[in-house]
């Protein structure tokens, strides 16, 4: 099975980065054999900081897709911070304490683009329609806290981004199909 | 009764902006805005960090154009390092630069026009919202929309092998870049086998400037009247007068092609602009000092470089360039959509630029880096996708920064982004009882042709899609739309 972790987020601004930072722990966690150890998967790993059309193509090519971003609430909705941020400190939903959150994408095959950017839903009705291609599409979403521009992840998110990897890890070693992460939707 | 519209923010644009439009009694505008409203931090955040780090640093402003931030901050320390002022690297060093700039360009062209601008022109500025967007597009005209695709990663690949990574790339450095092209890498983009390659690449740009001639055809007194309106023009150009998308002299003419200054070396950039303020936005107005701030503001950009520039150096783009001067008889265009045509001449032009530059064989030279007496100011320009983009820093004995000015393209567009607004929002809205989504989005299509990127432009962490309301002269908002 041929499984893709894609990051997104701006590794300079904070909590931002922390999609591209848990490719970067995955990768180095396994740097010493396979790409995850104990699994007979093929994995890609790719980070960028945004989602946009080209990646329609990138996840054609795979089974399984889980995309990384952070989250201003545990990722209940909005799964990028760029949506948090979109919502206004005054417009966020309720705070959820949860370290992370996996649910499935959805296509999103009526979405309305609001930036150069495309959600990860737009991209899997992007690949559907391209490619004809209908890989299982995950966002892991991860809580952050802060958005400067700096570098340093919040004390916080660096807690969340320990949990969120040893989740994936985990979960990617066990045996399973096409509905390899389904049992850990929440 | 009086009447505001307000649209924030906007969609298919980076950040966020908020568009206010006042309608009198009559339900005529009076005045229209585009207001920023997030605040400039990203000059004082760089200030007492090492000079060397800015060609990475400046990545976090924005996560579209990083590589233009990152050229422009890698040519200024080019200056601090002793390395010239554009003049002074190593010929590897400056054609990976290249090769890595025309990459950004073209991958940030072919989004705009397949993903932000094509769902305009195939569905109409006034077709269904639903639809109106790249998937449908997808649905309905699924070849360009995989051209689209695939130029896009064409781009960003170039951008892989050449800045080292997609994300905080580090392929420019003070004085130079830190790796050169290989021949495996440079096979990937000639040979046509995990990509098509850059001459399918070439016939697509041809392709789609096509396509937009047709549509221009097909909807002339609409594309030539759509918020059409004088302007001077900026950008850098080669000293002999062409294109030169990397470095230059600054050039500025005004609306009927006269040069208001020429060949001036950009590191003087301040005695030629300044950078004005409003009370009611948080982003500047630059304009021309010679001819003050009520007339002195600009454009940058594609169709402001087309306006600017004598010829195009490849060959393909300079025929489509003839085509361009012509429509326009010789004169600077003033046409808002024809940034298009503009933008899909330059995309083709950068795409030649790449062929030309993977078959260099200096792009195989070990020579990366050259230095020479240390500086404590470097000012580095570049054309980048969106127009003009300034960087300049002064840094102390400790190598620290001290200062930092950035003028970056939106914010150089300011002023011709507000009037678009206005002459599109007479067109549309004077006189209408109710404001419609097709009239919101007409503001719209006017500040896309710019392809802001607010978030950038305002030094600030952006919020994005965009809103319309209406306001009456007491402050009421009497309509309001969200998308």
């Amino acid at each position: 099975m041929k499984i893709l972790i894609y990051g997104i987020g701006n590794p300079g601004r904070q909590d931002d980065g922390l999609g591209a930072l848990l490719v970067e722990e995955i990768q180095r966690a396994s740097s010493s054999g396979a790409p995850i150890p104990g699994t007979d998967h093929e994995f890609s790993f790719d980070a960028n900081y945004q989602l946009n059309i080209e990646d329609a193509e990138a996840i054609s090519r795979h089974d399984i897709v889980v995309f990384a971003d952070a989250s201003l609430g545990g990722g209940a909705d909005s799964c990028s911070p760029a949506a948090a941020r979109n919502a206004g400190a005054g417009n966020a939903r309720a705070p959820d304490d949860s370290p992370f959150r996996l649910y499935p994408i959805d296509p999103e095959p009526t979405a309305s683009f609001s930036t150069h950017s495309v959600s990860p839903g737009g991209i899997v009705a992007l690949c559907n329609q391209l490619y004809d291609a209908h890989p299982k599409a995950y966002m892991l979403a991860i809580r952050g806290y802060e958005w400067e521009v700096n570098e340093p992840l919040s004390e916080g998110a660096e807690t969340n981004l320990d949990a969120a990897v040893r989740f994936l890890m985990e979960a990617l070693r066990r045996p399973g199909s096409h509905s390899l992460l389904d049992r850990f939707v929440s | 009764m009086s009447t505001k519209v307000v649209i924030d923010p906007v969609t298919r644009v980076e950040g966020h902006g908020k568009v206010t439009i006042h309608l009198d009694d009559n339900g005529a505008v009076t005045q229209s805005r585009l207001h920023i409203v997030e605040f400039r931090g990203f000059e004082r955040f760089v200030q007492g960090r090492p000079y060397w780090e800015v060609p990475v640093l400046v990545q976090r402003l924005c996560g579209i154009c990083p590589v233009s931030h990152h050229l422009a901050g890698a040519k200024a320390t080019d200056q601090i390092v002793g390395a010239g002022t554009g003049d002074g690297l190593s010929p590897t060093a400056e054609k990976m630069r290249r090769l890595m700039h025309y990459g950004q360009i073209f991958q940030s062209h072919a989004l705009h026009f397949f993903h932000l601008s094509s769902p305009d022109l195939l569905f109409g500025i006034d077709g269904p919202i639903a639809t109106r967007n790249v998937i449908g597009v997808a649905l309905e005209h699924k070849d360009l929309a995989v051209q689209g695709v695939m130029m896009r990663k064409f781009g960003q690949e170039i951008i892989k092998v050449t800045a080292g990574k997609k994300i905080h790339g580090t392929g420019a450095i003070p004085g130079g870049i830190n790796k050169n092209l290989s021949i495996e890498e440079r096979d990937k983009f000639l040979d046509g086998k995990d990509l098509p390659n850059v001459d399918q690449m070439i016939d697509w740009s041809e392709g789609a400037i096509d396509f937009f001639k047709d549509y221009h055809k097909k909807n002339r007194e609409m594309v030539d009247n759509f918020s059409a309106f004088p302007s001077n023009n900026l950008s850098l150009v080669r000293a002999d007068g062409a294109m030169d998308l990397y470095h230059g002299l600054l050039r500025a003419v005004d609306s009927e092609g006269k040069k208001i200054f020429d060949d001036a070396p950009y590191q003087e950039y301040y005695n030629l602009i300044g950078e004005g303020v409003k009370s009611w936005s948080y982003m500047k107005f630059p304009f021309i000092l010679s001819l003050g701030q009520e007339n002195g503001w600009y454009r940058v950009g594609p169709l402001a470089r087309l306006n600017t520039v004598d010829f195009i150096p490849t060959p393909q783009a300079q025929k489509r360039f003839e085509e361009f001067r012509a429509y326009a008889n010789g004169k600077p265009s003033r046409i808002c959509l024809l940034t298009h045509w503009a933008r899909l001449i330059e995309t083709l032009h950068a795409a030649e630029m790449m062929k030309e530059l993977l078959n260099d064989p200096d792009l195989q030279g070990t020579e990366l880096v050259r230095t020479g007496t240390r500086q404590g100011e470097g000012i580095g320009l570049i054309e980048a996708p969106r127009g003009t983009l300034f960087h300049h820093y002064h840094v102390d004995e400790n190598d620290q920064i001290t200062m930092c000015n950035l003028i970056v393209s939106t914010t150089n567009n300011n002023e011709p982004m507000n009037r678009a607004v206005n002459n599109v929002a007479v067109a549309q809205m004077t006189g209408q009882e109710e404001i419609t989504e097709p009239m919101m989005n007409a503001v719209e299509v006017a500040i896309r042709a710019y392809d802001p990127c607010l978030s950038c432009a305002t030094h600030a962490v952006g919020r994005m899609p965009l809103e319309v309301s209406l306001v009456d002269t007491n402050g009421t908002v009497i309509a309001e739309a969200k998308k």
